[in-house]
């Protein structure tokens, strides 16, 4: 090949590659353009969040600000059993992760999603053989202070009778 | 020159300059030998197969996932997961030896990023593989086989044996104008991802605003105590008492993460930022279980390799270390392809190379025990000190000078090695001189006609 064939062909090369890269930069710094955006004003707000363009994200995690006091939550998923007993359900026993548990159970249980707790309860009870008659979501909370946490007050967030749950 | 073009030229000149395909090769190999790691430490089959196990209500598939697989509301099966689980865990192993590294890079990236996509589509998704996923990528489009290769190994070996003699060559210094823009890239995105994450941090919106509240000690605290607690380390829960500490961690993280993207402008800083990336990202590990392992592999993409390897190789080179010398059959070409796999290990050059047809005289002056057909039957090498190791024991000190094959001198130093390792030796020695040296003969018999 001769210098100028192969400077034709570098040429070549080179013009595809850089439109993936323009187009890998470009994907990864609009992912980040959509935190600057002036709310529902500009055509940058109607970019889909994350993990829309998955795998290009943001990356915004842990970047809340907390303040002395603030409080640690801690949920706890409380089964109410027929003979008035409590157990705790974790995400183990619904075959989930931590982070499933929270976005799928927890949610579910906060917006009273009637049908994905039905499908839990059910999931529950046929691996487990107990019959849960409710469900009771508590905040079990840490607060935080300069050099230490402490207990905070528990509170019931959600409280559900599954037989007028059924009854929906 | 308009300004377009001088665009155009800083553009390529910055992108395309020529670099080194040694560097490239090793951030393929690390960046591989990870991901196939994680795939099997993590038990990926075994998740996915969890995950196909969960109530189709709670199936939302991200859009990559649909763009991968275009058919409406397709939900792979258990088998099919396990499929690309397994044709991913196959690609990898061929991309990591270079076997059809382009088809084989891209399908490991194509399979992983599928795996990943299946497993964020039930309403939960995490950070740490995206950039790796990107990564892999922009590796499959680059000649990331282009040394440390079994391809490039084998277009040697093949090229070699056709011209019928040996010439030279030293992959460490190999360079290419192809080999520089993905490594460059991966770097533009961790500068990127770490200014997204500092910006995230100090900026407010509504109104858009710099705030130092996140280094106030108590939001780190904060993340400590309540990581420390979900995930069972108590370190982390132990130093989320300390507000002290807290404080100024938040500050070296900011400043960390602000500040990464001064390395593209000046390289040598990676030996600060990289170093102190390591620690952050196993500091954030130990107290909060957050792992970006995926980050600390990635990180290859800043180390210059081949300047390691080359300073090395200067090293051993002032200490005036004696170089080992092997003798080989300049006409058989079963012996050229043994000096060209030699070779391609022999990064730090602590071996000289010496054809018998040109160097009979002087060894057989010093050895004048030595036969010139005993010679090319079996290998001699020459130790440093004047020593004279033939065959298999010639083979086992060749592998001693090369830390790649290491493995290999540990296996040929086992007990029996020196019993068994000998006939091996000469049952291959004996195919050899049946068919290489025939397959030669003919070639002369060709070239004479």
């Amino acid at each position: 090949m001769s210098n100028t064939d192969k400077t034709n062909f570098n040429k070549l090369v080179s013009l595809p590659i850089s439109l993936v890269i323009l187009l890998v930069l470009s994907f990864q710094a609009l992912a980040d353009l959509k935190k600057a955006c002036p709310e529902a004003q500009s055509w940058c707000s109607r970019l889909g969040s994350d993990p829309y363009f998955y795998p290009f994200l943001t990356y915004p995690m842990y970047s809340r600000r907390y303040y002395e006091g603030d409080k640690i939550e801690q949920y706890v998923l409380l089964g109410l059993l027929s003979d008035s007993s409590q157990v705790t359900i974790l995400p183990e026993d619904l075959g989930m992760g931590f982070w499933l548990f929270q976005k799928n159970v927890i949610k579910a249980v906060i917006e009273n999603d009637s049908e994905q707790i039905a499908q839990f309860v059910e999931q529950y009870q046929n691996t487990h053989n107990k019959t849960l008659t409710g469900l009771q979501l508590e905040n079990h909370p840490l607060v935080l202070s300069r050099d230490s946490v402490s207990p905070g007050e528990p509170t019931v967030l959600k409280s559900i009778r599954l037989n007028a749950l059924e009854k929906e | 020159m308009t300004k377009q073009q001088h665009a155009f030229s800083y553009w390529n000149s910055y992108w395309f300059r020529p670099a080194s395909l040694f560097n490239l090769a090793v951030c393929r190999i690390v960046v591989i030998a990870f991901q196939l790691f994680y795939l099997v430490k993590n038990d990926y089959l075994g998740q996915l197969l969890e995950r196909s196990l969960l109530p189709d209500s709670l199936y939302q598939p991200l859009p990559v996932l649909q763009f991968l697989l275009p058919l409406a509301n397709y939900r792979p099966s258990a088998e099919i997961l396990t499929i690309t689980y397994w044709l991913a865990i196959i690609a990898g192993m061929c991309s990591l030896l270079g076997i059809r590294t382009k088809v084989s890079l891209l399908v490991f990236a194509m399979s992983n990023l599928l795996i990943q996509a299946y497993l964020y589509s039930f309403g939960d998704f995490h950070h740490p593989e995206a950039l790796m996923l990107i990564a892999l990528f922009v590796l499959a489009l680059s000649p990331a086989g282009g040394v440390l290769s079994y391809d490039n190994l084998q277009r040697r070996l093949r090229s070699r044996t056709t011209k019928k003699r040996w010439s030279e060559f030293n992959i460490v210094t190999q360079k290419s104008p192809w080999a520089g823009w993905s490594l460059l890239l991966i770097q533009w995105l961790f500068a990127l991802i770490y200014l997204s994450a500092a910006m995230s941090k100090i900026l407010q919106t509504q109104p858009l605003a710099l705030t130092l509240d996140w280094m106030n000690g108590y939001t780190l605290q904060f993340y400590l105590i309540r990581d420390g607690i979900r995930w069972g380390s108590e370190l982390g829960v132990w130093l989320g008492q300390h507000h002290t500490f807290a404080w100024l961690s938040s500050i070296v993280a900011i400043l960390f993460e602000s500040t990464f993207w001064v390395v593209l402008l000046f390289p040598k800083l990676a030996w600060l930022y990289i170093p102190a990336g390591t620690a952050f990202h196993t500091g954030i590990y130990w107290t909060q279980r957050a792992p970006f392992f995926q980050y600390i592999a990635l990180y290859s993409v800043f180390v210059p390799w081949a300047s390691l390897v080359q300073s090395l190789s200067r090293y051993f080179q002032a200490k005036k270390e004696p170089k080992l010398e092997v003798f080989y059959d300049g006409l058989c070409p079963l012996c050229i392809r043994s000096m060209i796999v030699l070779r391609y290990f022999d990064w730090f050059e602590r071996i000289t190379y010496s054809n018998l047809e040109t160097q009979w005289y002087r060894l057989s002056s010093r050895h004048p025990h030595i036969s010139l057909t005993d010679c090319r039957q079996r290998m001699h090498v020459l130790l440093p000190h004047g020593a004279v190791r033939k065959g298999f024991f010639a083979f086992r000190a060749v592998l001693k000078y090369l830390p790649l094959l290491w493995p290999l001198h540990l296996i040929c130093c086992l007990p029996m090695a020196s019993v068994i390792g000998p006939k091996v030796y000469q049952w291959v020695a004996w195919r050899r001189s049946r068919f290489e040296r025939c397959s030669y003969n003919h070639c002369l018999v060709d070239s004479k006609k």
